[in-house]
């Protein structure tokens, strides 16, 4: 268990250190057994001569003396069997005991000059037996709780590695995650870009230049935005809509009157956080598949409402019209019908993860036929008005 | 003037379209005929019409 203060270290220290223990604890004990016997003995029977005093001094002292060697024994024989240790230990007791009753009852003649004490020796050495047999027990008590501190100790240990491991790890999954999402990020279509890069220098040779201008501006503010919303995880959806109309507004040049486009925000909504870039994958699939292919061109809308706890935002387009298809045929609807699915195949797949390693379940993307006639890709994620939780 | 190459453009973006007119109508050999912005429309053209050079957009409505 590690220990900051360093005062506090020294205190632990001197605490835990089972030697120090020992010497502080048998001091006290020996002191305690002086003080009973003082209060017991001497002031009872008015044994107040120094020599009683002595004694009295002496016999705790001989005691120490005499737990040494039982403190021995009992290390030795600490990692015996039980009924082996049991029996040790009580043959010690008995052995010290007596022994130590028999000193102090010398020490007693000799020192105080009393005789014909022997008669008394079962009255000194009943007491000698209990003071050795609670030693012996407070002895194996205080190793049986420092034994049971330190696996306390190793178990807390443990735990603080587990948990710091545990953390580790739970940090090198978010680190995996976030790469993930890193990796499932928009890169932006090259030809998106050389298309447009195309449409400007054609305005440019046809001496087009304010829309030329206005063009150059709208991909330098897109760009940007795609920068931008690459070292965020989320951003709000009014710049997520001021995107989309930025990239379908320069799509609209290179399709001049073909496509109209229209967009719906519930109120309050333009603050919530939704992945940047999470539509222009729907965006493109739009254009490329229900504008693009269709001579008459068509419409795309986008639309953001709340939905119970959930943001829900839409592209819909108005798919490949009618008197093209009949025209170039049935062949052409299915082709163009298969485009389609192949297309929001690899657009919606990376949408999708995107969503679900973001949101969980709660994120995902929803694909149904269109009011307008093509087909109604939607985003749905929860709202939670600012970071996702990760 | 009438050895000069006829030519038909087709593109459904009227920016190619604009494009391809104003680098072919620098080159004095070149005729542009017509402009289609769709397949169907060219096929119809060049029945009824003769022309020596289609300039054609490989992605298109039909």
């Amino acid at each position: 268990m590690p220990i900051e203060d360093p005062k506090k270290a020294r205190y632990y220290q001197v605490t835990s250190d089972p030697n120090a223990q020992f010497w502080v604890m048998n001091l006290l004990g020996w002191f305690g057994i002086s003080l009973i016997t003082y209060f017991s003995l001497s002031l009872p029977y008015n044994q107040f001569e120094l020599s009683y005093l002595a004694h009295n001094v002496l016999q705790s002292v001989l005691g120490l003396i005499l737990c040494l060697p039982m403190r021995y024994i009992f290390r030795v024989c600490c990692a015996w069997p039980t009924p082996l240790r049991i029996v040790i230990s009580v043959v010690t007791v008995l052995v010290l005991s007596t022994s130590w009753a028999a000193a102090r009852l010398l020490l007693f003649m000799a020192m105080t000059g009393e005789r014909g004490l022997w008669g008394d020796f079962g009255g000194w050495l009943f007491p000698s037996i209990f003071v050795f047999l609670t030693w012996a027990a407070l002895y194996h008590g205080v190793k049986y709780h420092q034994l049971l501190q330190r696996e306390h100790e190793q178990l807390l240990v443990l735990e603080s590695q587990q948990r710091r491991e545990a953390l580790r790890r739970t940090e090198a999954e978010s680190a995996a995650r976030e790469s993930q999402l890193q990796l499932l990020r928009y890169q932006l279509n090259p030809h998106f870009l050389f298309n447009t890069l195309n449409a400007v220098i054609a305005l440019i040779s046809t001496r087009r230049a304010e829309e030329a201008k206005n063009m150059l501006f709208r991909l330098s503010r897109f760009l940007r935005y795609s920068l931008e919303s690459d070292d965020q995880l989320t951003v709000a959806l009014d710049q997520e809509f001021e995107a989309a109309l930025l990239y379908l507004e320069i799509e609209k040049e290179r399709f001049s009157d073909r496509l109209s486009v229209l967009t719906s925000m519930g109120s309050g909504l333009g603050d919530i956080q939704v992945p940047g870039l999470i539509l222009q994958p729907l965006l493109e699939n739009a254009v490329k598949y229900a504008i693009a292919q269709s001579e008459q061109g068509g419409t795309i809308r986008i639309t953001a409402l709340a939905e119970g706890p959930d943001l829900l935002v839409s592209v819909e387009d108005s798919g490949v019209k009618a008197s093209s298809v009949k025209n170039g045929g049935s062949g052409a609807t299915n082709k163009s019908k298969n485009g389609s699915e192949m297309s929001t195949g690899i657009g919606l797949k990376n949408a999708r993860e995107r969503l679900k390693n973001l949101y969980g379940e709660r994120g995902r993307v929803e694909v149904e036929p269109s009011s307008l006639g093509g087909i109604c890709v939607a985003i749905r994620l929860p709202m939670t008005g600012s970071e996702p939780p990760l | 003037m009438t050895d000069r190459m006829r030519v038909l453009l087709v593109d459904d973006e009227p920016l190619a379209l604009a494009y391809l007119r104003s680098v072919l109508e620098a080159e004095p050999d070149v005729n542009i005929v017509s402009e289609c912005n769709n397949g169907r429309k060219a096929l119809r053209y060049i029945e009824q019409n003769a022309v020596d050079l289609v300039f054609l957009d490989i992605q298109m409505p039909l």
